[in-house]
């Protein structure tokens, strides 16, 4: 990947989430009354983070060893942790150690 | 009144003490963050540098690992463009809130909108920096940047002395969703978006499968902004057929 393909793609990221913030100040007659908008940012982050979710499974290939068994067993690891703890930090920690361990 | 003032007055003259204080939470969040977003770029072959320069660039979360992982499939500019657009909807609704105006000038202002994270708007919108001065708010803005940035930092450097045959650092991006998705759950009584969000999932992988590489999220996302459009209109009409109903009563 050359550093100008990288630029191109930190530069989009960065425009469209600044344009994002700024976008209330410049419409905010339109979006202050639009029901729908707000419908919809409400309800948003759950169907994003499921496919968020999905979406690094994608590259997994289950067909062959290790089937996915070391991402499986990481994400069910760090559940236990946070349903036990309820720490985040500690919840990821413990799946990304455990994942880093069974690849490498 | 005359009493708030004063305490306004007072914090005022430690607004900087005070923006550090508020920042530490934020601080116990972005660095180990950052740290793991140094850490991934490295490992999956960007250039080190890449990492505080976009934490510098893009001053925001999840989007941040996506763009590594956009990257490293080598996403179209459009794509992304509109991926983002969709994981960072939510930014729309912050500036309602946002207290503008006690920042003075138009740098501070600019500043102040582009790094509208969560964490910022959550802090000086619902928590305990309410009461900060445009000072304060800028100085927490940029206290947790700088965090961010240096978080990194420090993960690009962690990235290029760990052995190259160390990795899986990828369970990061998946861990972080996962978090972010319980956390949705918890929010939620409605058990249609989870039905919503299946269907999206499926419909993707469907695509990504049998139609085109790497459309998951776009035509995920679009199935799932579309279900919910039909679910707000379906209801709005629902509630104008019971309202006429009512009137008919």
């Amino acid at each position: 990947m050359t550093d100008m393909y990288v630029a191109a793609v930190v530069l989009t990221v960065s425009f469209v989430t600044i344009g994002l913030r700024v976008a209330p100040f410049l419409l905010i007659h339109r979006l202050s009354k639009s029901e729908w908008i707000a419908y919809l940012s409400s309800r948003m982050p759950l169907g994003i983070m499921f496919l968020l979710v999905a979406y690094t499974f994608l590259e997994v290939d289950f067909t062959t060893w290790p089937h996915g068994l070391p991402l499986l067993a990481s994400a069910a690891l760090l559940l236990v942790v946070q349903f036990i703890s309820g720490n985040m930090l500690l919840a990821i920690t413990a799946g990304l150690c455990l994942h880093v361990y069974l690849l490498s | 009144m005359v009493e708030l003032d004063s305490n306004a007055e007072t914090e005022d003259s430690q607004w900087l003490k005070r923006a550090f204080i508020l920042s530490i939470p934020v601080a116990m969040a972005y660095v180990p963050l950052g740290i793991a977003f140094g850490v991934y770029l490295v490992d999956g072959g960007i250039s080190w540098y890449w990492a505080p320069l976009s934490a510098m660039l893009i001053f925001a979360g999840s989007i941040e690992f996506l763009a590594v992982s956009f990257i490293l499939s080598g996403l179209s500019v459009g794509a992304i463009a509109w991926i983002t657009l969709i994981v960072n909807f939510r930014h729309i609704f912050y500036g309602l809130t946002f207290p503008i105006s006690r920042l003075r000038n138009i740098v501070q202002r600019a500043y102040g909108v582009a790094a509208l994270t969560d964490e910022t708007y959550g802090i000086v919108c619902a928590g305990a920096g309410r009461n900060l001065s445009g000072k304060g708010i800028t100085a927490l803005q940029i206290i947790s940047h700088l965090w961010w940035i240096g978080g990194a930092f420090l993960g690009a450097i962690v990235g290029n002395l760990l052995p190259p045959d160390l990795t899986g650092f990828e369970f990061a991006l998946t861990g972080m969703f996962m978090l972010l998705a319980i956390d949705a759950l918890k929010r939620t009584t409605e058990v249609r978006l989870i039905v919503f969000a299946l269907v999206s999932i499926l419909i993707g992988y469907g695509f990504e499968t049998w139609v085109a590489k790497n459309s998951f999220l776009i035509i995920g996302t679009i199935v799932y902004v579309l279900l919910l459009s039909l679910s707000f209109y379906l209801e709005r009409s629902g509630l104008a057929v019971q309202n006429g109903e009512k009137k008919h009563d």
